[in-house]
């Protein structure tokens, strides 16, 4: 097997075990890096300097029996909207060009502390909204990886590096997770600190991981959840064994959620509807679910939120730079600023009735089920539509896409779940469950 | 007012609101995301909230049980 294909759990192991050394599999990763990237460009920075070094010390440690812990050597890379001690953070925007943080977001702190290896950062979208990074799918390079997580997604699925840490404010993890046929986690709001993280709203923005496994994520979110005191979004819920909990998968309840079914194209629903069919044929409990009434005013209430957030987030660099600023989120910093706040309070207000309502239908099931996306990855720049993400970016519930198929085209599709709020280990389970029934997401042939 | 009056007047109100704040040529280039934030007002002053519902913020959600 080469080694840029080991998920980061089968890494860890095979680096506890001594049988490979992490600077082997680092070297493996760059080569593929080197390979490809000039044709996926999903770096914006490859720290190779201080990724061998990190490497050197791992193999070091190793060697005398010293494991910082499970991720031990094993190299992730982030989005280039989490600071990074020393390494130019820049958001994908022209006005944060030459910035270079001296402190690491709590998300890349946490894995670091559990021995893994920062290797680089990966392109995203300007500050996470809409303006598109470079990045082509690795399934079809005339198509985008989606967005705003686009080189985190590009990066997994193009081989290069094992698990990425992504965002998520209105759809920016679990859809080009599913763009890039890989398993994408948006948790809890609260769930993983956003500290260190360019914000882009106080009550949506979510730390995501994607990685090509449910084990993989298991991990990630083992690592970096927990409460952060320096975050004053971060939760105090308790953080349980998110791998232990895989080990108790078995057929899960299943409400399907078809209002989504019949926003998907003909394609996408027929190939959802067969997977929801293995699901339970291989034994799943499926039943029809119904979304409550708040659910309406979902996106507008989501909509308004983030565009008066990012005008208040933005404020005083828009006030100075606004030139520097793309289009598409320069538009959205001025309509914030015009949004009236009794709107916004109404929003927020909206976001509390659908979190409520929700609840009933999630004491029921164990996760719901949606197609992750109305269409596979689009052809062109523009990101694709997020709009099977936006409930769960507002409500804060978790959600994850695990793949389920190609299209006609050969594009990846995924089916998005989601649970209550802080049941990441019963959501986990259950995509674990489904991914046994589903079998494994393919890589692209790059 | 029916609804797509509601709108209309927060299209306007929005579009009185850049010119002000941004000039009328900026503007009029924000013409078609005032008409998309319009509809979304329209949307969230319409829906029945609750009357007891507060807004929710950081300290939310709570842990399932």
């Amino acid at each position: 097997m080469s080694l840029h294909t080991l998920d980061a759990i089968d890494a860890a192991r095979a680096i506890r075990e001594k049988v490979l050394s992490p600077a082997d599999l680092l070297e493996s990763l760059l080569e593929r890096i080197d390979r490809l990237d000039g044709r996926v460009q999903a770096w914006t920075l490859v720290d190779r300097a201080g990724a061998r070094e990190a490497a050197r010390r791992a193999g070091d440690e190793a060697a005398r029996g010293v494991f910082r812990g499970p991720l031990h050597g094993v190299p992730f890379a982030a989005k280039d909207i989490f600071y990074s001690a020393g390494l130019p953070t820049e958001g994908g925007s022209k006005v944060m060009a030459g910035f270079v943080p001296d402190y690491d977001a709590a998300a890349i702190a946490r894995l670091k502390a559990a021995g893994a290896i920062l290797l680089g950062k990966l392109h995203t979208t300007e500050f996470a909204t809409y303006d598109p990074a470079p990045t082509r799918n690795p399934w079809n390079l005339a198509c985008t990886p989606g967005g705003s997580s686009s080189g985190s997604a590009a990066a997994v699925a193009a081989r290069m590096i094992p698990l990425a840490l992504g965002t998520q404010t209105i759809g920016s993890n679990v859809r080009p997770a599913s763009y890039c046929g890989l398993v994408g986690l948006k948790p809890t709001f609260g769930r993983i600190s956003t500290r260190g993280v360019m914000a882009l709203s106080y009550t949506q923005d979510h730390v995501g991981l994607m990685a090509r496994s449910v084990e993989d994520v298991a991990l990630g979110l083992s690592i970096t959840a927990g409460h952060d005191p320096a975050d004053p979004s971060s939760a105090r819920a308790p953080v349980p064994d998110y791998l232990a909990a895989l080990t108790r998968r078995g057929a899960p309840r299943i409400g399907v959620l078809r209002e989504f079914f019949e926003r998907a194209t003909p394609e996408v629903a027929d190939v959802t509807a067969q997977t929801v069919n293995r699901l339970a044929r291989a034994g799943a409990v499926v039943e029809e679910a119904k979304l409550p009434p708040a659910f309406r005013a979902a996106y507008a209430a989501a909509y308004l939120i983030t565009r008066s957030d990012t005008a208040s987030i933005h404020a005083e660099r828009f006030a100075v730079k606004a030139e520097l600023y793309r289009p598409a989120i320069r538009s959205a910093i001025e309509m914030g600023m015009l949004i009236p706040g009794d709107f916004y309070v109404r929003a927020l207000r909206i976001r509390r009735q659908f979190r409520r309502e929700m609840n009933p239908l999630l004491e029921r099931y164990d996760v719901l089920l949606t197609p992750t996306t109305p269409a596979p990855a689009p052809e062109g720049m523009a990101t694709g539509d997020p709009q099977f993400q936006v409930p769960w970016s507002l409500s804060g519930l978790p959600s994850i896409t695990v793949p389920c198929g190609l299209t006609t085209s050969g594009l990846p599709l995924g089916i998005q779940l989601v649970s209550g709020a802080f049941s990441e280990a019963s959501l986990l389970s259950a995509s674990a469950w489904c991914e046994d029934v589903l079998g494994r997401g393919a890589a692209p042939g790059l | 007012m029916d609804r797509e009056a509601q709108r209309a007047d927060y299209a306007a109100a929005l579009r009185a609101a850049a010119e002000q704040r941004f000039g009328a040529a900026r503007a009029a280039e924000l013409t078609q995301t005032i008409e998309d934030v319009a509809g979304w007002m329209l949307e969230v002053a319409t829906f029945p909230v609750g009357a007891e519902e507060a807004p929710a913020f950081y300290a939310e959600p709570e842990p399932s049980a």
